[in-house]
């Protein structure tokens, strides 16, 4: 009795030294993680003397706050966001359109062959988007695309592979009951994935959305080729103008970077439990 | 739209089909018209243009020029795009087990039955949804030579400070490191398979003496190995596309990139700068294909060896 | 009826009111212009006060010009922009963010209308520019542009700050350079710079000074690695090995922005600075209260004498424009004399015209006569006329970074230039 008791002692100081070891490194690196996004604030926080300080100040001792509002006229800040967004959402809408009705009819219908094609389908996430860029991009320029949103936008309206994939792994969990019920109600496939699929499956058009969005949010390589009017850029191509023309005016360069990073960042603090959800989905059915 | 007309008599064609599967055929085809659609106009039919462009000498303005293998004889003694090759290789053959490992530790960190996860699942993953541009012009200022707080903190130690951006040795490793802060989604991934894996497994290993690292290998990463091939696979892919952060790093104003002596130049930067900065569209379509064809064999080999991919009967 | 055609005709022009005003006031202000006008999109490599003292003169051709705006932007940062909107089928429709060394190579791609039609016609001939600057712009049989400001390299230094270290004269060969650089050095308790007297830069330029060349027009073959080319690299690079080449980076990357108060020359962080001309407004606009003076490269036994490299930005019509009348209208209208000297003397570059170069105003200034005696000099050079000298830069300012980096002896760096740019124009040859 005595040794069990001693040994589930020891088990439990075992325990709170490994769990205390564990938190230890949790936050280290949890810091580690902050810090540059620290960095960036206070960064953005100073003038143009204390950026230079060596050793730099931790946190300056009169803030600029006013350097956010210089940043937004330094570079047609606003013009640009709005941009990002319009073809972020123009993309998430386009997204979740296609996506929806080619998941469901990859999955709620029975029709012979189906699996072999989404299987060819759903190889197209291994294409390196490099192989079909250049063909791509003289197409658009045939078409007179070249310098507007479309070559951006309009190809997300014809499906993507991987939130097809996520979507129909959703769909296939619903009972068929639910569609034979409607069917037998006299309800066409449209109507029933407008009636009843599309409130089932909510949450999983949620996490595509949202994925959309950021993802498109984040891209730099799509504007950079076919932006080309400043007016109509995006703000990841804005940030990067703002380094090559103004090296040395880091502050104003961090404090448009904050604020370009808010809209993501805000997003994922509404709307945490939705993206933990979108990751399991994306990497256990793999 | 072809491929659909073509699917569509095949199946048609075929006298085993009844009525009703015809019909179900049918709008399953409406439905999915979208993907095939889109797989023809921006997949199958820009690949083969991409093949035969590679072929051409083709500046846009003036009209392509058939030149045979002239390209891919080009690009056998194009040292610079063996050094990209060679820089990418880099990044998936060393950056990317560094990073999966890294990841996956932090992973199992976190799941330790710590308190507060959601917060630092939170803080893990928010550098990897910030606009890329946006947080790489922060670490461009954190390695900065003279002034970056990474220096700052080396000389500080009494250490000698590092060219992180501008020794050709270093920006690598440097892209490397800067890409494990970017990492949280992959560390997300994980966590999720994490706490899928059976509580009645691990217990009854407990029961039979199995230490924390047996249990670790024997049954947590067995039981998460498909998670795990299916980042390896997803960032293979990923890393023969490197382009955005070593572009913002690297890039000066008169539109060059790629660090001393192209020592942060990734096949992507250099594709992308055949293509759109020279112009040269066949040369860089040969380019594209040859990245075609290493993918699919990374991918092929993957899966060749996949056979340590437990897949458990679940479904 | 009526009462309902009248609301039906407010209704419209309620609408193109709200419509009009949405439209205006997302466009810049001064956007407005009558339907029947040439709208003209410019872009420029210019930007800053030079931007500004060019958008003086864009205001004065659109005043007098009922039938023509032109719309300027800046490049500035971005000019492989300009290729990229040309091939993209969205040309602007004059651009002069084409940089001289560029321009045989944008020309022979398709990229230009050719302009000798034009110039022709307004009785435009070469008599009136220089000529080494009128041929450059030839290819082909075609002028493809014009230039209405050029630049000559200089070394620009502070007396005073020579004074300082003892100096009364300024070095007029390459060893007393050396000299005078390494009194200017400062290297403080860390091993860190603070001040620097040179940064050799741009190997074009010192090749040439150092006697060699880059090109054999002749036999056209690429020369980059001529003996005096890689002694000139040597050269160049031995400023790095001497002070290391990781010290160097972490000095320069401390550098505030060339186009302000913060330029590293105007605070003290170098001893001499390689400039054009230019840089004499610069330094009135952000450095007012600086003592600085400007010289001819200094150049070893056997080197050229007042050796200068020139280039600028050459205005261009690109291919597939919509109204190529009202772009030469405006090319024209800026080479003038008048227009050409106000905006070279406002941002002080030599005028490509011998007449407008040569008045007073602009001579008065002996720097500015330094300047425009070394272009006009035996030993003024300009880009070979090749169509891949995008190449041959990119090429030569990588084997730069490596040798000063310490990765290749000078030697190897330019025998694969050399080899790599020749197979490069082999190519384009074809």
């Amino acid at each position: 009795m005595a040794v069990a008791i001693s040994w589930r002692e020891n088990r439990l100081v075992q325990d709170r030294i490994k769990r205390a070891i564990a938190y230890t490194i949790v936050m280290i690196m949890a810091f580690a993680y902050i810090f540059p996004l620290y960095w960036l604030v206070v960064t953005a926080l100073k003038t143009d003397v204390e950026i230079f300080q060596q050793p730099p100040p931790i946190f300056p001792p009169d803030p600029q706050w006013q350097n956010f509002g210089a940043s937004t006229t330094y570079i047609p800040f606003w013009r640009y966001m709005w941009n990002t967004i319009a073809i972020s959402g123009l993309t998430v809408l386009g997204t979740v359109l296609s996506c929806t009705f080619i998941a469901y009819g990859f999955a709620r219908i029975q029709w012979p062959g189906r699996n072999i094609l989404f299987l060819i389908y759903l190889s197209t996430i291994m294409l390196p988007s490099q192989v079909t860029l250049i063909p791509l991009y003289l197409i658009f320029r045939d078409l007179g695309w070249v310098g507007t949103f479309l070559p951006l936008v309009v190809p997300h309206f014809f499906g993507s592979a991987l939130y097809v994939f996520l979507l129909r792994q959703f769909l296939l969990t619903i009972p068929q009951e639910l569609s034979d019920a409607a069917r037998i109600d006299g309800a066409s496939e449209l109507g029933i994935l407008w009636h009843v699929m599309i409130p089932l499956m909510r949450p999983a058009l949620a996490v595509v959305a949202l994925f959309t969005f950021v993802q498109t949010y984040r891209d730099f390589l799509g504007p950079l080729i076919y932006l080309q009017n400043q007016q109509d850029w995006t703000i990841s191509l804005g940030l990067k103008l703002f380094q090559n023309m103004y090296g040395a005016q880091w502050q104003l360069m961090m404090a448009a970077s904050t604020l370009a990073m808010l809209p993501t960042i805000a997003l994922f603090f509404f709307t945490q439990k939705t993206f933990v959800r979108g990751i399991a989905l994306t990497g256990l059915k793999g | 739209m072809g491929w659909g007309a073509f699917l569509m008599t095949i199946a048609i064609r075929r006298p085993r089909l009844s009525k009703q599967q015809r019909r179900s055929l049918l709008i399953g085809l409406l439905f999915i018209s979208p993907a095939i659609v889109g797989f023809t106009l921006f997949n199958i039919g820009p690949i083969i243009q991409s093949l035969q462009y590679s072929f051409t000498r083709y500046n846009i303005l003036q009209p392509p020029r058939y030149v045979g293998l002239n390209n891919y004889l080009f690009l056998l003694e194009d040292r610079v795009f063996k050094i990209g090759i060679q820089n990418t290789l880099y990044m998936v053959l060393i950056g990317l087990p560094i990073h999966l490992v890294f990841n996956m530790l932090m992973a199992l960190l976190l799941n330790t039955k710590i308190k507060g996860l959601s917060i630092y699942r939170s803080i893990f993953y928010v550098p990897s949804i910030t606009p890329v541009v946006a947080s790489t012009i922060v670490w461009l200022w954190i390695f900065n030579g003279q002034f970056g707080i990474l220096n700052e903190f080396l000389r500080f130690i009494g250490l000698r400070p590092i060219g992180w951006l501008t020794d050709p040795n270093w920006v690598k490793p440097s892209l490397i490191f800067m890409g494990a802060w970017f990492g949280g989604n992959t560390i997300l991934i994980y966590l999720a398979g994490l706490q899928d894996v059976p509580h009645d497994l691990l217990e009854s290993a407990e029961l039979d003496g199995a230490n924390a690292l047996q249990k670790t290998f024997r049954i947590t990463l067995p039981m998460i190995s498909p998670v795990i091939f299916y980042t390896i696979i997803v960032n293979v892919i990923g890393y023969f596309q490197y382009f955005t952060e070593a572009w913002v790093m690297t890039s000066t104003r008169d539109g060059s990139a790629g660090g001393v002596a192209n020592s942060a130049m990734f096949y992507s930067m250099y594709l992308y700068q055949t293509a759109f900065q020279q112009f040269k569209m066949g040369y860089a379509s040969a380019q594209a294909w040859i990245l075609f064809m290493i993918v699919l064999v990374a991918t092929l080999i993957l899966f060749k060896t996949s056979r340590w991919v437990y897949y458990h009967a679940e479904e | 009826m009526s009462e309902k055609r009248i609301s039906r005709r407010d209704f419209l022009r309620a609408s193109l009111a709200a419509g009009t005003a949405a439209t205006l006031s997302t466009m810049p202000a001064g956007l407005t212009y009558a339907q029947e006008q040439a709208f003209l999109n410019y872009w420029t490599g210019w930007s800053g006060f030079e931007f500004d003292v060019l958008q003086g003169l864009v205001d004065q051709f659109n005043e007098e010009h009922a039938n023509v705006y032109v719309n300027m932007t800046t490049v500035f940062g971005q000019y492989e922009k300009v290729l990229t909107a040309i091939a993209g089928g969205n040309p602007p429709d004059v651009v002069s963010a084409v940089w001289l060394h560029q321009l045989v190579q944008i020309a022979s791609q398709g990229a230009l209308t050719p302009l000798t039609a034009y110039a022709e016609a307004a009785g435009i001939d070469g008599s009136k520019y220089f000529p080494q600057l009128w041929n450059n712009w030839w290819h082909n049989g075609e002028l493809w542009g014009l230039m209405c400001t050029s630049n000559a390299r200089v070394l620009a230094f502070s007396p005073p700050a020579l004074a300082e270290l003892g100096m009364s004269e300024p070095p007029s060969s390459i060893e007393e350079l050396d000299e005078a650089c390494q009194a200017f050095e400062i290297i403080d308790s860390n091993g860190n710079i603070e001040r620097v007297g040179l940064l050799p830069d741009n190997l074009t330029w010192w090749a040439h000074v150092f006697g060699g060349s880059l090109y054999d027009e002749d036999s056209g073959t690429i020369t980059a690695n001529d003996p005096v080319n890689v002694a000139a690299l040597e050269w160049m690079a031995g400023y790095w090995s001497r002070l290391g080449p990781e010290r160097v980076a972490a000095f320069t990357s401390g550098f505030g922005d060339y186009l302000s108060t913060q330029n590293p020359f105007f605070v003290g962080k170098e001893g001499f600075k390689q400039v054009g001309e230019w840089f004499i407004q610069f330094q009135k606009q952000f450095a007012p209260d600086l003592e600085m003076d400007m010289i001819a490269a200094p150049y070893p036994d056997g080197g050229r004498p007042n050796c200068t490299t020139f280039g600028g930005s050459v205005f261009t019509i690109p291919t597939g424009v919509m109204n190529p009348d009202a772009a030469w209208e405006f090319i024209r209208w800026l080479s003038e004399d008048d227009h050409m000297g106000e905006f070279c003397f406002n941002i002080q570059n030599i005028p490509p015209k011998v007449g407008a170069a040569t008045a007073e105003r602009f001579v008065r200034d002996h720097r500015f006569q330094l300047a425009l005696d070394l272009l006009n000099g035996p030993n003024a050079f300009g880009p070979p006329k090749i169509p891949v000298n995008d190449f041959y830069n990119s090429r030569l300012g990588e084997a730069e970074t490596s040798v000063k980096a310490g990765m290749l002896s000078a030697q190897e760096a330019l025998d694969r230039v050399t080899e790599e740019v020749q197979r490069e124009l082999d190519m384009a040859m074809m």
